[in-house]
């Protein structure tokens, strides 16, 4: 059981609601429930072969998932998870 | 020199629309993104707008975060832990994200195709372009249908401020 820190970009899907508690134990089933309380969230969490979208980032607490069990990462009551989109760009040349 | 025409991409920006909604923000703030893009010449610098709920493209407040990008001079990158430390901010006082905003040195307030790629629906995204002289000009950007579309800018009297 986890909390899930919504990005803002991404609350249109959610009802606007900006923290979401889940039922998993790990990242990967916290995150999925999420994509099944949301369903037009989905897929802009997981590609068609149930990877996570390439330009997302998960935190778990204020750790990246990707140092830790990646997406098997278990989560605990009062663990927060946060989706991070990545943010970039800048002028051609 | 190119005109600031010939810069503008029509795979990334669609100049027949216009957003419906002007991005609004008083003359400080204006002056405040200013002075961090001058400041940070020749390097992109970036950051946040928040405002509230009720008025989304109501710019309260610019949060400016440091550029992770390895070349600063033609990209700019937000870590992930300053993005969610400033959506935590917004969370605990009741604001919320609106937007982002970088500069283009030496270079028109006009999207790339690298901005495109990063860019996603629903947020501002006002472009600050600065040569050594300082602010040339500040254009803001939504995206629409996988286009940037021209987002007109209202800077709020001092009254309203």
């Amino acid at each position: 059981m986890a909390t899930i820190i919504i990005p803002t970009p991404l609350r249109k899907f959610t009802d606007n609601k900006a923290k979401i508690v889940t039922n998993g134990d790990s990242i990967r089933e916290s995150i999925e429930q999420l994509g099944t309380l949301h369903p037009d969230l989905k897929k802009h969490l997981f590609t068609e072969s149930n990877q996570l979208q390439q330009f997302l980032k998960v935190y778990l607490g204020d750790t990246d998932i990707n140092v830790l069990e990646k997406e098997e990462t278990p989560v605990s009551e009062n663990d927060i998870i946060s989706i991070i989109p990545a943010i970039a760009g800048g002028k051609n040349e | 020199m190119k005109s600031t025409e010939e810069y503008i991409n029509t795979a990334v920006v669609n100049l027949h629309e216009t957003a419906p909604f002007n991005l609004e923000y008083s003359a400080e703030i204006e002056k405040q993104l200013s002075s961090i893009a001058q400041q940070g010449y020749p390097y992109e610098v970036c950051g946040f707008l928040l405002g509230d709920k009720e008025s989304p493209y109501v710019v309260k407040q610019i949060i400016e975060v440091k550029n992770s990008a390895a070349q600063k001079e033609r990209r700019f990158e937000i870590a992930p832990l300053d993005y969610l430390n400033v959506e935590k901010e917004a969370l605990n006082s009741d604001k919320q994200l609106i937007g982002i905003f970088h500069s283009h040195p030496e270079y028109p307030a006009i999207p790339s195709e690298h901005d495109l790629k990063f860019a996603v629906e629903g947020f501002a995204y006002p472009i600050i372009s600065i040569d050594g002289n300082g602010l040339v000009l500040i254009r803001s950007w939504i995206l629409e249908n996988g286009k940037f579309i021209n987002q007109n800018i209202k800077i709020s009297e001092l009254w309203q401020q």
